[in-house]
């Protein structure tokens, strides 16, 4: 009948044997060996020193583990963040980047716009103001200061046939026939030249 | 150009009648401006109407000159003259209509009205002044 052999850990097994192997009595005295080596050697490289390079203030070593103690209070105090700054930190300067790249827009009253407006609303009351003045002087008509001639082609241009009679009973016939041969002779131009101000 | 104008004495003559047409013009703008009491937004949306409405009217009174300044005609001729004369009078009443709606929507009634009254009278006044340089002349 075979048996299921038995489970050893590994650590159980047994190790193979002088596979470091050290000379005899190595561990017995090592101890007062090293002591021996580093003091030798210690000393050696602090002969070669002319005093002590590395000096403290007296009883240094009995206060550093406060100052260490304080020192490191310190730092974690002046450095202190708010809580959840770094969640909100990348969103934040997205953020001022965002308003510094905004065009800025002058909120002072005196800016341009502001500026033409009131002058176009000056320029719109002086205007209507003359105009207001204009309309109750203008009954009045200024007509001696234009030619005959022109006044009697007003007429007969745009007059109705009674204004027309009207002048005729004024003019004797042979002066109108004089106009009319006038105003024959420069209808088409004087068409171009109305077609041209209109 | 305007040295060959200015050197044409039937050309100085026009130019300078021109001149007087716009001074009638800008009288005439002036007294109806003030007889029908136009206000500013109404005078600007008015006068380009009016201009227009005043060139149309001028050639049809011009091309019925024309037709009375016809002499000698036969009986043909006189048929065809009144059935023009006719025919010009509705085009006139015509266009009188069409701008006189145009005007309809930029004037009160109350003030549209007013403007036949105010044409005829700024020809009254132009031919009164004309009377009165002609007894002024005659006085002399």
């Amino acid at each position: 009948m075979k048996t299921e052999p038995e489970y050893i850990p590994d650590f159980l097994k047994p190790k193979p044997v002088q596979i470091f192997s050290v000379p005899q009595d190595y561990f017995s005295h090592f101890a007062e060996r090293l002591e021996v080596n580093m003091e030798s050697k210690i000393l050696s490289e602090i002969k070669g020193l002319k005093t002590n390079p590395f000096k403290v203030p007296e009883s240094y070593f009995e206060q550093s583990a406060l100052h260490l103690t304080q020192l490191t209070v310190l730092k974690k105090e002046s450095h202190h963040v708010p809580p959840e700054y770094f969640d909100t930190l990348s969103s934040n300067i997205l953020k001022r980047i965002e308003i510094q790249n905004k065009p800025t827009i002058k909120k002072s009253i005196f800016n341009r716009t502001w500026i033409y407006s009131v002058a176009a609303m000056l320029v719109l009351s002086v205007s209507l103001f003359l105009i207001q003045i204009n309309k109750h002087n203008s009954t009045e008509l200024n007509l001696n200061a234009i030619e005959e001639d022109a006044l009697l082609d007003y007429v007969f241009e745009n007059a109705s046939d009674d204004d027309a009679l009207n002048l005729m009973e004024t003019f004797n016939t042979s002066e109108l026939n004089l106009l009319k041969l006038d105003e024959s002779l420069n209808n088409e131009s004087i068409d171009e030249l109305i077609q041209e101000y209109q | 150009m305007s040295i060959i104008h200015a050197q044409d004495p039937r050309e100085d003559k026009m130019q300078n009648r021109e001149r007087m047409r716009e001074k009638i013009e800008a009288q005439r703008i002036a007294y109806i401006t003030s007889k029908l009491d136009l206000n500013a937004d109404e005078s600007v949306k008015f006068w380009p109407v009016y201009n227009e409405y005043t060139k149309k009217r001028m050639e049809l009174r011009k091309s019925r000159r024309d037709l009375r300044d016809q002499e000698e005609m036969n009986e043909q001729d006189s048929k065809k003259y009144v059935e023009q004369q006719i025919e010009i009078q509705e085009k006139d009443l015509a266009l009188k209509k069409i701008y006189y709606e145009k005007f309809g929507n930029i004037l009160s009634s109350q003030k549209l009205a007013k403007l036949e009254e105010a044409e005829k009278e700024f020809t009254q006044e132009i031919i009164k002044n004309l009377k009165e340089r002609r007894r002024e002349n005659r006085m002399k």
